[in-house]
């Protein structure tokens, strides 16, 4: 191999075998992520957009602010970012966990009690696929400017795929399973916690990877509709966009966008942790 | 008279459906099983093996006739964990390792084998689970999950599962029809190991009449439409049985046997399913 590497070989198949020695040496010598197999592409296409962003934003200033405006208003504040960041992310995950407590209690009921599935399934599929944020605005009229709107309005948008995926996942047990365990007379508590709610985790983790970032969705919208009492990002760029501060709304964006992205990143690991065993996961070669 | 009669099935009826659409799985199964015996059961494909075996299970009840384990109702001598399962998939849990797989079953209904050990008749102590698996040779998969394994091995970890139980009948819906057929010998003989320090009654569903002659003290042939025993055939062959014997004339002999009545059964007319 390293005499390949070495001698320029001319035919083309020496030199087809150097290039992919050299590139298993690569391999050995860095970690996966630091290969430029890996980041070059998304750094490319970060690069292009970046272009074309400032492109769009010279010819149409009205339309989106230069990037370095958006740096400098970042710049300028940074701390009202960040305290404004701090509260809608609050109002997100207090909303995804009361969600999830209620979402959790009520999969077990309907995968346990046949009556139960077939009166609230139906229900919960049509629901899941109504747009919810909809209702943001009645629910500021009804609660006002304080944190219950928000709650509310996170709460609901993450409650059904929570519900939904958690009520298959406990399902999802072979039947084999169930009846090697019912041989031996396993409870019904005894079952959903062995057997049902491991079977569960993987649905679980689907639905956590859809709603970590649909509750700052959530958070915003409904902060949006009750600006200027209460703070959060979403009021903030309301705020700005009625005062025509594009580079203040923008860079609101960029910070939403980042906290979703790191939600999503944080759910994406402890899935790998806690579901090695999955088949998902058993493979890591790519 | 229950003393040695471990299974006893009486007039044993099993319908699927109802109207036009039902389908007679049992008609009038009678069949009663000795304490200690192994008995196949082979048929065709849909004559209700599974069926049975269930009904043993208690996994369903019969719509007429009765069923009757260890004395008592297959449901209590489910409560009392006196039941092995090994369904035809392994059934693992793929995030249990393969020795937390087969200690689960001593961890559920925890009552039964407190009354068991407590018992004076069959006190036993609980098997060490990890001498079980080395007698299979699983000793390097006892902390691998089932992913790791092959299909072999996997259904070996079932067998040690319901082993572990230390059963007085164990149920077995064709645990090794998915195998090759080396891996189904070796497992065969394992089987055949592990029974032997046992007092185990096994019921074992086959498709393989070779597999039902060389592993069973008795022989239930079925046949389908509907559902039923048409013959039980005694294997009268010397235990332990090791593979030199399967060329013998006497092994031929009851494969035979067992073949004719498969195909008189296949032959003769459909009994009416309206009974
Ligand atoms: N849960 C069920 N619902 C409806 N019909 C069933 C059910 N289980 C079995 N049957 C029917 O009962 C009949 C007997 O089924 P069973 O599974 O006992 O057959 P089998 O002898 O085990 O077949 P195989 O060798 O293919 O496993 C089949 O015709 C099947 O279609
Ligand atoms: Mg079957």
């Amino acid at each position: 191999m390293t005499t390949l590497e070495s001698s320029a070989a001319p035919s083309a198949a020496a030199m087809t075998a150097a290039s992919a020695s050299a590139r298993e040496g690569a391999a050995r010598r860095f970690p996966k992520f630091l290969r430029p197999s890996r980041w070059a592409p998304i750094v490319v296409m970060v690069v292009v957009l970046a272009v074309l962003w400032q492109l769009v934003a010279e010819a149409m200033p009205y339309l989106l602010p230069p990037l370095d405006a958006v740096g400098k208003a970042l710049a300028s504040n940074p701390l009202y970012y960040l305290e404004n960041a701090w509260i809608t992310l609050q109002e997100a995950l207090i909303g995804l966990a009361i969600a999830f407590v209620c979402s959790s209690v009520l999969a077990v009921a309907v995968s346990e009690v046949p009556v139960i599935r077939r009166a609230v399934m139906p229900v919960a599929v049509v629901l899941n696929v109504t747009p919810l944020v909809a209702i943001a605005p009645a629910l500021v009229v009804a609660f006002g400017f304080g944190p219950e709107p928000k709650l509310i309005v996170t709460a609901l948008i993450c409650f059904f795929p929570i519900l939904i995926n958690l009520t298959v996942g406990l399902r999802s047990v072979p039947t084999p399973v169930l009846q090697l365990y019912r041989t031996v007379h396993a409870s019904r508590a005894e079952l959903l916690w062995h057997v049902r709610a491991p079977s569960a985790l993987p649905y679980l983790f689907a639905a956590l990877k859809i709603v970590f970032p649909l509750s700052i969705v959530g958070a915003v919208v409904a902060e949006m509709f009750a600006p200027g009492a209460a703070d959060g990002l979403g009021t903030a760029i309301s705020l700005a966009s009625s005062n025509n501060q594009l580079a203040v709304v923008y860079t609101s964006i960029f910070i939403l966008a980042l906290m979703g992205a790191s939600l999503l990143a944080i759910v994406t690991a402890v899935e790998r942790r806690v579901l090695h065993w999955h088949e998902t996961h058993r493979s890591e070669s790519e | 008279m229950a003393a040695n009669t471990a299974i006893r099935i009486a007039e044993a009826r099993k319908v699927y459906g109802s109207g036009s659409s039902a389908m007679v799985a049992l008609h009038d199964v009678d069949l009663e099983i000795p304490t200690g015996r192994f008995v196949s059961i082979i048929g065709p494909s849909g004559c209700g093996k599974s069926t049975l075996l269930r009904l043993i299970a208690d996994l369903e009840t019969p719509d007429a006739g009765s069923v009757e384990v260890l004395g008592g109702s297959a449901a209590d001598a489910c409560d009392g964990k006196h039941v092995g399962f090994v369904p035809q998939s392994p059934a693992l849990l793929p995030w249990l390792n393969v020795l937390h797989n087969v200690t689960l079953p001593h961890k559920v209904n925890r009552g039964a084998s407190r009354k068991r050990r407590a018992g004076a008749a069959d006190a036993r102590p609980m098997p060490d689970m990890e001498q079980l698996l080395r007698a299979v040779g699983l000793d390097d998969a006892m902390h691998k999950l089932p992913s790791e394994l092959s299909g072999g091995m996997q259904q070996r970890v079932a067998i040690v599962r319901a082993m572990g139980l230390q059963p007085d009948v164990l149920l077995m819906d064709e645990p090794f029809s998915a195998l090759d057929e080396f891996t189904r010998e070796a497992l065969q003989e394992q089987l055949l190991d592990l029974w032997d320090d046992t007092t185990a009654t096994v019921v074992f569903v086959t498709h393989s009449v070779s597999e039902a002659v060389r592993l069973s003290d008795q022989v239930v042939v079925m046949a389908p439409r509907p559902g039923r025993i048409i013959d039980v055939i005694d294997v009268d062959l010397p235990r332990p049985r090791r593979w030199d014997r399967f060329t013998s004339d006497a092994f031929h002999h009851y494969e035979n046997l067992i073949r004719e009545c498969l195909q008189s059964a296949w032959h003769s007319p459909d009994l009416p399913s309206a009974a």
